[in-house]
C-alpha cells in the first residue's frame, strides 16, 4: 500500500474551524474532547516526524492551542511501516525512516503471514489488550523479516534519490544573499499554495471573524489554512489603498517557505521543518521538486 | 476541555471616542478584566463581526483598567472603528510579545523618532519612561507627521517639553495653515541630538520608509547596531507565535517583537 495522498495534518488541524463565538463565558468554540476523539490508522513514519514538528508549535509555546491540544489528547495513532513508496519520497535526506519508532499508539509492520503489531504507548497497549486472544508473540524469525524488510525499502529509497543524496547544509541555506539561486528554484512557481496546503508541517492559518448565524449579537471566530506563497498572504492595511505585502517577489516567498523548513525552523525548533514525505512535488503543479533544494544548498 | 483559548477575545466598553487628527482617533476602552502590559506590547483589537488589527496601545502602562489605543483611518476594521460611537462593546486579546526593552534603558540617554501614528506606541513608552525618570539619563523624542493637522497630542507635549529630562522637537513634511515650525521629514531635525551615541538607545516608530531613514541617520549619527528598536510592520494575527504570518526570517514579531533590535535583522530581505 502506498503512503497516502493526504497526510494528517487535517485531523488534528482542520482546514477550517471555529475557534471562537463571542461575546461568550464558553470558550470552547463547540469543541469538546467527545467531539474530538477519534483514531486514526495508517499513518506513517514520515506522519510522526510531522506531528513532532507541529506539537513544538502548537503545543510547546507560550500559549498551547487548545483545539490542536483537544484533538491530540483524543486522537488514538495508528501506524504502519512503508512497504511502497512513492518515486517522491525522500524522508532519509532529512533524518526520516520509511517506518516508525517512536510517536506511535500502536505500529503494524506488515509481514509475510500477517502483520508484526506493536505498541508504542499505554494508550496503545490498553488498546492491544484487548485483543489478547487473537495476537500472537511474534517469533525471532519474523522479527528478523521484519527488520530486512525495512532495510530494503531503505536502500530503495536511497536508490531512487542517489540524484540528491545529500542533506542541506544549513551554513549554505543560511545565505541571505542567494536571491539568484531563489529566482532559479521558484522560475516555474504558479504561486497556486497546493505545496503549503498538502505539507504535513505547513501550520500557517488566517483569523478571520464573521457574524453568528444561529446566535444573533454573536460573532463567530474562524482559522483556516493559509499559504505564504500567495502574493496577499499577510497583506498589511495601507493609507490610499497601498496595501503593502512582507515579501513582494513569488522568488522571496519562495525563499521564505523553503528556509522555514530548512533553517529557520532547526534553528528555532532543533528539527527540520521538512519531513520528506515528497506530497508537495506530487502535488505541485508546475512539477517543481523540493530536492532540488538539496542540490543548490547540499553538503 | 478547551480552556485558556487565546483567540478569544474579552469584551471592552468603548468609553470615549477622541478626534486626534482629520485620520486618526483614539479608542479609550475599559476592558471586561484589566489588562496589564508593557510599553511596547500588542493587543488585537476586534470591531465584533468584521475581524481584529494589531494595535500597540498608546496609554500608561501603569494605568490597567483603562486603555487607549490609537489608531490611523487605513483599511476595513479601522474604518469601522472610526465609526464606532461610546457605548458600543470591542474586543480585546493581549498584549502579545516582548514590549520595550526597559531594563537595557536604566541610567542611558534615549532618542525616541516618532513618525504620524507612530507617536502612539511611543507615548506608552514615554509615559513608562517618566513614570520612573529618575532612571534615565535623557529622554529626547524628535516627532514628524506628514502636515501641522496630522501632529499628534499636541496638548501632552506641553508638559513634555516643561519636563526637566526630555528634549522634544518636531517637524512636519508640508507646511500650511500659517506653521512657524520646522518643515522636512523627521530624519532632519535628528543632527542636532546632544547625547552620547555611542552609549544612548534609539527607539523609533512610523512607517517602513521612514524607519529606513532613520535608522540610516542613527548610525551615521554613531548609534550601535544594537542599541537600535524597530517598530516592525507586520501583520500580526494569533499573537503567540502559531500562525506564522509575522515572520522577519527566524523572528516572530509577535513574539520576539513586535520591536526589533536592528541588529539581529539587518541581514534580512524586505525588513523595510
Amino acid at each position: 500500500m502506498l503512503p497516502p495522498v493526504e497526510s494528517i495534518k487535517g485531523f488534528l488541524f482542520p482546514a477550517k474551524e471555529r475557534v471562537a463565538v463571542y461575546p461568550s463565558a464558553d470558550e470552547s468554540g463547540g469543541l469538546d474532547d467527545d467531539a474530538a476523539a477519534q483514531v486514526i490508522m495508517g499513518a506513517r513514519a514520515c506522519d510522526l516526524c510531522a506531528l513532532t514538528v507541529m506539537d513544538k508549535i502548537f503545543l510547546e509555546q507560550e500559549v498551547a492551542d487548545p483545539f490542536y491540544k483537544v484533538r491530540r489528547d483524543n486522537t488514538l495513532i495508528i501506524t504502519t511501516d512503508c512497504r511502497e513508496i512513492h518515486e517522491t519520497c525522500f524522508c532519509h535526506l532529512v533524518d526520516g525512516k520509511p517506518y516508525p519508532e517512536k510517536g506511535f499508539d500502536i505500529n503494524f509492520s506488515p509481514a509475510t503471514d500477517g502483520y508484526l503489531v506493536e505498541a508504542g504507548t499505554e494508550k496503545g497497549q490498553a488498546v492491544l489488550d484487548q485483543f489478547e486472544n487473537i495476537l500472537q508473540e511474534a517469533n525471532p524469525e519474523q522479527i528478523q523479516q521484519r527488520d530486512k524488510n525495512r532495510q530494503e525499502v531503505l536502500e530503495r529509497l536511497k536508490l531512487q534519490n542517489k540524484e540528491f543524496n545529500k542533506k542541506v547544509d544549513p551554513g549554505k541555506i543560511s545565505d541571505n544573499n542567494a536571491a539568484e539561486i531563489w529566482a532559479h528554484l521558484s522560475a516555474r512557481c504558479v504561486e497556486c499554495g497546493a505545496c503549503n496546503f498538502i505539507c504535513p508541517t505547513c501550520h500557517c492559518f488566517y483569523l478571520y471573524d464573521q457574524p453568528q448565524h444561529e446566535k444573533p449579537d454573536h460573532s463567530e471566530r474562524q482559522k483556516t489554512w493559509d499559504s505564504c506563497l500567495l502574493s496577499n498572504y499577510a497583506k498589511m492595511a495601507g493609507v490610499g489603498g497601498l496595501k503593502p505585502t512582507p515579501r513582494p517577489e513569488v522568488r522571496s516567498r519562495f525563499e521564505n517557505r523553503v528556509r522555514h523548513k530548512f533553517d529557520w525552523m532547526p534553528a528555532n525548533l532543533q528539527l527540520w521543518g521538512c519531513v520528506g514525505c515528497g506530497r508537495c512535488i506530487e502535488a505541485c503543479l508546475a512539477d517543481l521538486d523540493i530536492r532540488d533544494v538539496f542540490k543548490e544548498f547540499g553538503r | 476541555m478547551i480552556h485558556k483559548n487565546p483567540y478569544m477575545p474579552i469584551q471592552a466598553h468603548l468609553d470615549d471616542v477622541i478626534e486626534e487628527t482629520p485620520t486618526i482617533k483614539t479608542m479609550v476602552m475599559t476592558p471586561a478584566q484589566p489588562i496589564e502590559f508593557r510599553a511596547g506590547q500588542f493587543m488585537q483589537l476586534t470591531y465584533p463581526g468584521t475581524g481584529e488589527a494589531p494595535f500597540t496601545p498608546s496609554s500608561n502602562p501603569k494605568e490597567t483598567k483603562r486603555q487607549e489605543i490609537t489608531i490611523l483611518k487605513t483599511g476595513k476594521v479601522t474604518d469601522l472603528l472610526h465609526d464606532a460611537q461610546p457605548g458600543e462593546t470591542l474586543g480585546l486579546r493581549g498584549p502579545f510579545g516582548k514590549g520595550y526593552p526597559l531594563d537595557k534603558f536604566y541610567g542611558k540617554e534615549i532618542l525616541l523618532v516618532g513618525g504620524g501614528v507612530g507617536l502612539a506606541p511611543l507615548r506608552a513608552l514615554i509615559y513608562a519612561l517618566l513614570n520612573e525618570a529618575d532612571k534615565f539619563a535623557k529622554i529626547i523624542i524628535k516627532y514628524g507627521a506628514r502636515d501641522p493637522d496630522e501632529l499628534l497630542y499636541t496638548e501632552e507635549w506641553k508638559k513634555w517639553k516643561k519636563h526637566p529630562n526630555v528634549e522634544f522637537s518636531e517637524t512636519v513634511d508640508v507646511a500650511k495653515n500659517g506653521w512657524k515650525g520646522h518643515v522636512g521629514v523627521v530624519t532632519t531635525i535628528m543632527d542636532e541630538v546632544n547625547l552620547d551615541t555611542k552609549k544612548a538607545y534609539a527607539v523609533s516608530c512610523g512607517p517602513p520608509i521612514m524607519l529606513k531613514f532613520v535608522t540610516q541617520k542613527c548610525l551615521e549619527l554613531g548609534f550601535k547596531k544594537d542599541h537600535i528598536y524597530l517598530s516592525m510592520n507586520r501583520k500580526m494575527s494569533c499573537g503567540v507565535g502559531i500562525c506564522g504570518r509575522c515572520n522577519i526570517g527566524p523572528y516572530y514579531l509577535c513574539k520576539d517583537g513586535p520591536d526589533m533590535c536592528y541588529d539581529k535583522i539587518k541581514d534580512y530581505e524586505h525588513v523595510f
